[in-house]
């Protein structure tokens, strides 16, 4: 008899707290907030661009598997990987073809990991970032290389190409429609595309955000294609690497033409 | 269900586990005196896991474990009603996989150290598998039992944890661009052994495990889908060489009612009782399926369905959705990509193994003997589900959140 109404209580009683405990863990577990949120930055420091890292690894490449997709050249398809464990940052070197460095010096890939410090220059291939842990309201440009790309002076607005207005000796970039020159000698690197913060502004649907770079080295100048949408050609052949740019040489965008001109020639 | 909030739960687990206990306790006018230890003992760990947790992992949320002590719970009954005199032994296994979980929450907490494991439990997956390989005698059709000093061991159940282990150490971000091929030969090399000791059902959940990881590693459906076009046609060859064996396993799928005293004979009484327990079941112990050959272990959903009726029944295949869900959260918010990766393997795996074995106990799918996780029977098995339950619960950030981060 006490078996019979156990059996019978437990067959009513059983499925009401069933789904109390299911639905109740099932909707905590459903529900709980774990997102990390902004846990630090990298800034580009060719064009300012803020990186948010929001996650406890991070990993930096070409490729669109990366969570940071770094269209540069130089990057290898998966180069490197910031990471925060135990409460400090570290640095990894995917065994990138280029190689990173941490304020000029090398993160070897076989060293498993170097430590990062808010602050800290970031070389990706050619590609230089700031790493920083709390980015403030309005980024200390003292702690940047090129403070001239983040104080706002490179902006100007002259017709469809917006090119900087600062004729005086040296390399320049001349905007072939409007005449307009540029001198790009404080520069490490010159972003050209759509975006309005790029040095090179060109208010066109068909130019991609963020178009080509034209970069700084020990020998001259050289002018790479962002994998943009449309592409790059530099006097009439497309750009496919990186390449040397040399006195009148005309770099075209969606028919936008810019000119290089080197100085005392 | 952090903090003070557990302790209504556990409450409700524990009111639950004493009704269903008191059921195989008492059985006519004597008293189980094992089931009376095993329910103490049970409960005791669990209300002292809530206290140890909450004070060691300050913001984590004991859901999880929740549902995983739930789940045991209703295993250790199904199994006291139907067979007391495995009670015991199936109670030392999970006391044996919830001190894998705790241990393994603790070896993975720091991921550098988890790394240095990463050869070693490769190597010692594939020399299990070898050795139950050529040890192995014919259980039931497949070579995966091992019996060691008497005590039998089904490997491929223990290689499942070796198998997620090495995959995440392998594919997380940093490891990923070295040794993407080395785990690609361990993994086809597992799921060959499976095929081998025609385990086939684990060897499905090895690929189904092998597929989210790749999926992990790439975020690229295109991937998959080619590993998949992959696998079927390896699939196909092995179906052809081995026709007599594979062919067999499928032949009743969707015929059982054309086979009730042979091939069909076990899903065809899961669907007649499951019917027969409707919504609130006929009673623990009651039932009729218990008498069918694994019962308690492929079979256990339909006892379920049959003894504690289609509301439990449903409630438990929704935890399996609940526990999947939460896995793939946690992976977004991971401390690092080796628990993001182990997670979703850990709740994929648990997700495609229960549905494998409540859909082929139906014949919606082939029967292919898998167990359900954490309820159905078998030591090994259960030992293999709390330990993979700790790779879902690490990758919860707020496991951490309390301590070091």
């Amino acid at each position: 008899m006490q078996a019979e109404f156990l059996i019978s209580f437990g067959r009513w009683v059983l499925p009401i707290i069933a789904f109390y405990v299911i639905v109740g863990c099932g909707v905590s577990l459903v529900r709980g907030n774990r997102k990390t949120g902004t846990i630090g930055y990298i800034v580009n420091s060719a064009n300012g661009d803020q990186i948010p890292l929001t996650a406890y690894e991070t990993s930096i490449g070409r490729s669109k598997a990366c969570d940071v997709v770094l269209a540069y050249t130089t990057v290898s398809r998966f180069h490197a990987v910031i990471a925060k464990r135990g409460g400090e940052w570290f640095i990894f070197d995917t065994f990138s073809k280029t190689g990173t460095t941490v304020n000029g010096e090398k993160v070897l890939a076989n060293s498993r990991s170097a430590p990062l410090n808010s602050g800290d220059e970031i070389l990706f291939g050619n590609a230089t970032f700031t790493f920083f842990e709390n980015l403030p309201k309005n980024i200390d440009i003292s702690t940047v290389e090129n403070p001239a790309l983040f104080d706002g002076d490179a902006k100007f607005h002259t017709g469809e190409i917006i090119l900087p207005e600062n004729i005086t000796e040296g390399y320049k970039l001349k905007n072939c429609i409007s005449g307009e020159e540029f001198v790009i000698d404080n520069f490490e690197s010159i972003l050209i595309g759509s975006r309005s913060d790029a040095h090179i502004h060109i208010n066109s649907s068909s130019v991609s955000r963020s178009h080509a770079l034209i970069s700084r080295l020990n020998e001259g100048w050289i002018i790479e294609d962002l994998n943009s949408a449309t592409g790059t050609l530099l006097n009439g052949i497309p750009v496919t690497e990186c390449t040397p740019l040399s006195n009148d040489d005309v770099i075209e965008i969606c028919g936008f033409t810019i000119k290089f001109i080197e100085p005392y020639t | 269900m952090s903090g003070a909030k557990w302790f209504p739960t556990m409450l409700l687990i524990s009111i639950f586990q004493l009704i269903t206990f008191v059921q195989i306790i008492f059985v006519g006018d004597t008293v189980n005196k094992t089931a009376v230890f095993v329910f103490v003992v049970f409960t005791a760990m669990e209300w002292l896991w809530s206290v140890v947790s909450t004070l060691l992992f300050k913001k984590s949320s004991l859901a999880l474990e929740g549902i995983a002590f739930f789940l045991t719970g209703i295993g250790l009954v199904v199994v006291g009603s139907t067979n007391p005199s495995l009670l015991l032994k199936q109670f030392v296994a999970v006391i044996i996989g919830f001190i894998s979980y705790v241990a393994l929450l603790f070896l993975i907490s720091n991921v550098d150290r988890a790394e240095r494991f990463r050869k070693p439990m490769g190597v010692a997956a594939i020399v299990l598998l070898i050795i139950t390989l050529i040890f192995a005698k014919n259980t039931h059709g497949a070579y995966n039992w091992l019996i060691i000093g008497g005590i039998s061991i089904q490997a491929s159940e223990l290689v499942k944890v070796a198998f997620i282990f090495v995959g995440a150490a392998t594919l997380e971000k940093i490891q990923s661009t070295r040794h993407l091929t080395a785990y690609v030969i361990f993994s086809i090399t597992c799921v060959a052994l499976l095929f081998l000791m025609r385990d086939l059902g684990t060897a499905l959940i090895f690929f189904f495990t092998f597929v989210v990881l790749a999926f992990m590693r790439s975020g690229d459906i295109r991937t998959i889908v080619f590993l998949c076009l992959g696998a079927a046609m390896l699939a196909s060859l092995i179906v052809m060489i081995r026709s007599d064996y594979v062919l067999r396993r499928f032949e009743a799928y969707r015929h059982v009612w054309e086979y009730p005293e042979s091939k069909g004979y076990q899903q065809t009484r899961v669907l007649t009782y499951s019917v027969s327990g409707g919504l609130l079941g006929i009673g623990i112990g009651q039932g009729k399926l218990k008498h069918v050959f694994a019962a308690t272990e492929d079979l256990v959903f339909g006892v379920i369905c049959e003894e504690w009726g289609m509301l439990i029944a449903f409630l438990i295949a929704l935890s399996f959705v609940f526990i999947f869900i939460h896995s793939i959260r946690s992976a977004n918010g991971a401390r690092s990509a080796f628990y993001s990766i182990a997670s979703c393997a850990a709740g994929g795996l648990f997700l495609f193994q229960s549905a494998l074995n409540i859909f082929g106990v139906t014949d919606f799918l082939p029967l292919t003997g898998v167990t359900l996780p954490f309820v159905s029977r078998g030591g090994s098995s259960t030992i293999s589900c709390w330990a993979l339950l700790a790779f879902i619960k690490a990758a919860d950030n707020r496991t951490w959140a309390g301590g070091k981060k």
